[in-house]
Parts: C-alpha cells; sequence; structure tokens
C-alpha cells in the first residue's frame, strides 16, 4: 500500500470517526449498511472529499460501491487523483 | 389547476429539503428567507444535494446542477410568491411568526391557490383561520430529506375542502410521494408520538441512565429503527423540538409532554444539533 493510500484512509478514517462519535474503525466496514452512518452523512462524504482531496465528483462517479468502506473510499480518491495527474 | 411554480417560504433545514425534492421533479421554486445569508447558505447547500443526491436514490433524474439553478429564485421579499401555483412554507415553530406569514400570503396570492403549511404541531385549522381561504389550507408535513420520503403525512383542517385534498394527491403523485392523510389535533400522528421519544430520551441521559450513543444504539440494534430518539433530536433542532414540546404540552396541557429541562438547557447554551455543530453529539 502506497503513503498516499494510508494517509487518504486516515483522513477518511477520522472524518468518519467524528460523525458516529467513536474511537475506531474497521477500514473494511461497510459503513452505510452496517447503520453506522446514513444517506444524510453520504452527501456530507462527497462535499468533504471533494474539499479534502481537491477533487471533483461528477454524476458518474455516483455509485454506492466507491463509498461503502474507509478502503474503498481512499481507492477511489486515489483513482481520482491519478485522473487528475494524468489529466 | 396546474402547478408549476412553488413558493417555499422558509430557507431552513426543511425548506432546503423540499426545494431539492421540488427542483429534482421539474418545479420552478421560488425560495423566501430573511436575510440573503440563510438564503446563500440554502443556495450551496441546495445545489450540493443536487450534485449527489443521485448518490442515495438512483432512481432520481440525472439534472444539470446549472439547470437546477435557473429553475430557483431566491428572495428576501415574500411578496414574490405572488405568481406561485403553490405554496409551502417551513416557517419557525412560533404561532405569532406563521401567523404573520399566512396573513401577508392572503394578499400576495391568487385566489385558488393552495398553503400546505409545513409544521411540526400547529394546528392547521388555526393557521386557515386568519386566512380568507381556509378550505385551501392543508398540512403537509414534509421529513428530511424530503427526496428520500415516499410518503408524506398530509393533515385536513377543519374547513379543508376535497378539492384542495385532491389538489395536494396529484401535486404529490408529481413529486413520486403518497399521502398519508390524518386529522388535525397537535401534533399530528407522527409528533405527537415522536417527541415523546425524544423528551424521555433526553430524561434518561439527564437522570444518567444511559449515554447518548447507548440511548440511540438501543433503538437502531434492537429496534431496528435508521435512527435513534437523539439522534433524530439533533437532526430536527434542539430548538425546534423544544418548542414542538412545549406547543404538545400547551395543547393537550397533558405532563406527559413537559419538556426536559436538559434540552432548555442546550439550547440556552447554543447547542441547537447538527446546525450548530453540536447536540447530543459533536458534528465535524
Amino acid at each position: 500500500m502506497t503513503h498516499e493510500m494510508t494517509s487518504y484512509e486516515e483522513t477518511i478514517s477520522s472524518f468518519i470517526l467524528k460523525h458516529i462519535n467513536q474511537s475506531e474503525l474497521d477500514y473494511d466496514l461497510r459503513i452505510f449498511e452496517e447503520g453506522l452512518v446514513n444517506s444524510l452523512f453520504a452527501i456530507e462524504l462527497m462535499t468533504f472529499l471533494e474539499k479534502s482531496f481537491k477533487i471533483k465528483i461528477r454524476i458518474v462517479d455516483l455509485d454506492m460501491e466507491h463509498f461503502q468502506s474507509v478502503h474503498s473510499i481512499a481507492a477511489f480518491v486515489n483513482n481520482k487523483q491519478a485522473e487528475v495527474h494524468h489529466a | 389547476m396546474n402547478i408549476t411554480s412553488v413558493g417555499v417560504i422558509g430557507g431552513g433545514v426543511m425548506g432546503r429539503s423540499i426545494a431539492v425534492d421540488l427542483l429534482f421533479h421539474g418545479f420552478q421554486v421560488v425560495l423566501v428567507d430573511l436575510s440573503g445569508e440563510i438564503l446563500d447558505a440554502a443556495f450551496q447547500e441546495i445545489m450540493r444535494n443536487i450534485r449527489f443526491s443521485a448518490l442515495v436514490k438512483k432512481s432520481l433524474p440525472l439534472i444539470n446542477p446549472e439547470e437546477a439553478a435557473q429553475n430557483i429564485q431566491l428572495t428576501t421579499v415574500l411578496s414574490e410568491v405572488g405568481q406561485c401555483d403553490f405554496i409551502i412554507e417551513n416557517v419557525t415553530e412560533d404561532w405569532a411568526v406563521k401567523e404573520g406569514i399566512y396573513r401577508k400570503l392572503d394578499e400576495i396570492c391568487r385566489p385558488e391557490v393552495c398553503f400546505g403549511v409545513n409544521t411540526s404541531c400547529i394546528s392547521i385549522t388555526k393557521v386557515g383561520s386568519v386566512t380568507g381561504r381556509s378550505g385551501q389550507v392543508i398540512g403537509m408535513h414534509f421529513m428530511n430529506p424530503a427526496v428520500l420520503k415516499p410518503s408524506i403525512e398530509v393533515i385536513k383542517g377543519y374547513y379543508t375542502s376535497e378539492a384542495t385534498i385532491q389538489l395536494v394527491n396529484q401535486f404529490l403523485a408529481l413529486m413520486e410521494k403518497e399521502a398519508i392523510i390524518v386529522e388535525d389535533l397537535p401534533g399530528f400522528v407522527s409528533n405527537r408520538v415522536s417527541h415523546l421519544f425524544m423528551n424521555e430520551a433526553a430524561f434518561v441521559v439527564m437522570d444518567q441512565v444511559a449515554s447518548p450513543e447507548a440511548v440511540d444504539r438501543i433503538f437502531k440494534q434492537c429496534y431496528g429503527h435508521k435512527m435513534g430518539p437523539l439522534e433524530t433530536a439533533d437532526l430536527i433542532g434542539i430548538d425546534t423540538v423544544v418548542k414542538s414540546l412545549d406547543v404538545l404540552y400547551e395543547s393537550y396541557q397533558d405532563s406527559k409532554f413537559r419538556c426536559c429541562p436538559m434540552l432548555r438547557k442546550m439550547v440556552d447554551a447554543g447547542r441547537l444539533g447538527k446546525k450548530s455543530g453540536q447536540g447530543f453529539y459533536v458534528y465535524g
């Protein structure tokens, strides 16, 4: 795993933990399915990702599979960052 | 009557949520609030929701945020809803404020226009009584986020006409929603029951029986609710919950609706829930 991915995961995890008032989070846990967060949080998460990682989330990106867990969200951010760098 | 434009009075949590829902369903929206600052914040939030709501509801039409922005007018001038075909009012749960608004709306709007009162507890019959069109006043209790809810609680005032109920049914069908029609007594069904949960949950925390997290986990993990009562109170706004409890207490004169002192203390401390960044929980 790259240093960037680890750092993305930490940032994302800390944002989610703040929201759910817990101190630990399994990076593979499916946060929506497990009821840790709800649909309102999804909109906040998108805003947070755009601001924190300077990415632009497009309509085609709006697939819940990308945002199920800390791992999958970090992978999504990583791909978006790669798009930016290759553009 | 064909409804193509809707005046949304109040750009707070519910006004924004309803505006998003209306824009997704092709209506022209005139959103009114007291200050440009509130309207700017409302516009930003509405646009965020227009961009991202498809993530949580796949069946929503894909709309271009720039086009959606063309379909909403933001104003601090109430008379600008004068050309709207329908009104949805979401101002604060304060009778003095609502009364003033309805008296003005009655003068501003065309005689055939119906008023949807989005209230938690205030009597629809009472709202109707300060207008010259009580048959066209109906309660429309939307829940947040409006765009994700398939139904709303619709409240018949004493004089609400069958024609108004039919019109609202047609309007809601265009918004892909169904009306659950109930009679007009304070708190209707939803808030008369849910505020007992929220208030008693606050007492439980005040009495140190359990932490807010534990209370909410019991409702979510044992009862299967999507949200616990204290998360819900934070989402609604602690000040709004207190106001609704006061209306319920005053209306029924029943001590079961006496507001938990800790809720009042939270309001005094500015811990209003999600909108202020802190309530029972702290928000990023």
